[in-house]
């Protein structure tokens, strides 16, 4: 029962990150977007076994502010 | 067959078409055209034929009769219009993935309208498939230069 | 300025918010009530349609100063010109203000796919039992927070997980194999 209860609480894994690095070269109302861009795709697996995915795109700008985020979490980690 | 509706009056041919007509709104009525049928003396068969002969063409001539086009469009399935057409190329540089792409591909949002309900729908290309939807998309547009055309000759 | 530069350029403004930033407010009517009154509908029609041309055009090939400069000037010199000298500077001042905005918006528009609005973490120690001994693995939970741009009302999702050091360690494998790319074809 407190196995269950536990189970519930759990938070699902990430169980795998993929990425491309990309250039938006043009649209149909600008020739040369020229823009870079990440995009990835997450996938998080639940205690159920449940596989979550997200596909997702970042500039590089949210991409640099992401990378920040995870060596922060990093750096505590390794405090700890 | 048509010959033979030239031998009747102008007032039997009149009713067979008022027949004809109304069975567009509320179906073939087999005992209305039995009435007739008996009114005139002729076989039930005949009145048959003689009604779908000219609901034939009605449909033919449907192009000119604003009324019956719009009730043979009433018939036929509503389908999502197009409404516009958006892309984007992308090329990709580096992936840690098992789809990635050397290629340029390209990314389309297609909007359609089905009355007051707007869709998009997202998809995407590479450059061999973009050039068979061009080359269909251009043997469609030809098809319809020459049916036009067909018509135009067909009605000097 | 004087005053027909004055609604020409108000005009190009209310354009650019209409068109591109997604001002719904900004309409036609709206414009023309505000900044050209007198005018008839058909020559306003007329010269909203060549002003809406104009910073298209510009847009489509996101013309620095110089690039603008020689377009606009060419488009007034010729027969039936869809802009009148005296518009010209107003029309080039109006796209030094704009141009970076404008391009970002057209960038904005072909964006379909999910956007990462937010990302927390916190760190969970977490008791877990190896070889007969409990161990305090230090765990970070990560939320993210996206948002879907194809929907009507921006729709949001939320995934959380967790990853110990070894999850850790080879997310930010990937993360540095991006960033060297990155680097690779920046130069």
């Amino acid at each position: 029962m407190e196995e269950d209860v536990v189970s519930l609480l759990q938070i699902g894994r990430l169980i795998d990150v993929q990425w491309t690095l990309g250039v938006a070269v043009s649209s149909n109302t600008c020739k040369n977007i020229n823009s870079p861009f990440v995009a990835m795709a997450v996938k998080v697996q639940d205690s159920s076994g449940k596989v979550v995915s997200k596909s997702f795109e970042l500039s590089l700008m949210e991409f640099q502010s992401f990378s920040r985020q995870m060596k922060d979490i990093a750096t505590v980690l390794e405090t700890m | 067959m048509m010959m033979r509706i030239m031998h009747f009056s102008f007032t039997v041919v009149g009713e067979l078409c008022h027949v004809a007509v109304e069975s567009l709104d509320n179906g073939i009525h087999v005992k209305t055209q039995q009435v007739l049928a008996k009114k005139y003396g002729l076989e039930a068969e005949t009145v048959h034929q003689i009604v779908d002969g000219v609901l034939f063409v009605f449909t033919e001539s449907s192009k000119y009769s604003s009324h019956i086009r719009s009730i043979l469009q009433e018939m036929s399935p509503v389908l999502p219009q197009y409404h516009d057409l958006e892309w984007r190329l992308d090329v990709q540089l580096a992936s840690r993935c098992l789809h990635h792409q050397v290629e340029p591909h390209i990314m389309l949002k297609l909007h359609t309208k089905e009355g007051e309900e707007n869709k998009t729908t997202i998809f995407q290309m590479d450059p061999v498939n973009l050039v068979h939807l061009t080359e269909s998309l251009e043997q469609a547009l030809e098809e319809v230069k020459t049916a036009h055309c067909r018509r135009i000759l067909r009605n000097i | 300025m004087a005053d027909e530069n004055k609604s020409y350029f108000g005009l190009l403004n209310g354009i650019a918010r209409c068109d591109y930033y997604g001002d719904k407010e900004m309409t036609d009517d709206f414009l023309k009530g505000e900044l050209y009154g007198d005018m008839s509908p058909d020559d306003f029609q007329k010269l909203t349609t060549r002003c809406r041309g104009l910073i298209k055009s510009m847009a489509m090939t996101n013309m620095d100063m110089n690039q603008s400069e020689v377009f606009v000037t060419s488009q007034a010199k010729k027969k039936d010109a869809s802009i009148t000298e005296t518009q010209v500077k107003v029309l080039l001042k109006f796209w030094k203000n704009h141009r970076s905005k404008i391009h970002e918006a057209l960038l904005e528009k072909c964006s379909w796919n999910n956007q990462l609005k937010n990302t927390s973490w916190r760190i969970d120690v977490k008791s877990q039992t190896k070889t007969k001994e409990q161990v305090m693995e230090p765990t970070a939970i990560v939320e993210l927070v996206f948002e879907n741009r194809l929907s009507m009302g921006k729709e949001v999702d939320v995934i959380q997980f967790e990853m110990n050091s070894e999850s850790l360690r080879k997310l930010l494998k990937s993360v540095h194999e991006i960033e060297e790319q990155i680097e690779k074809n920046s130069k």
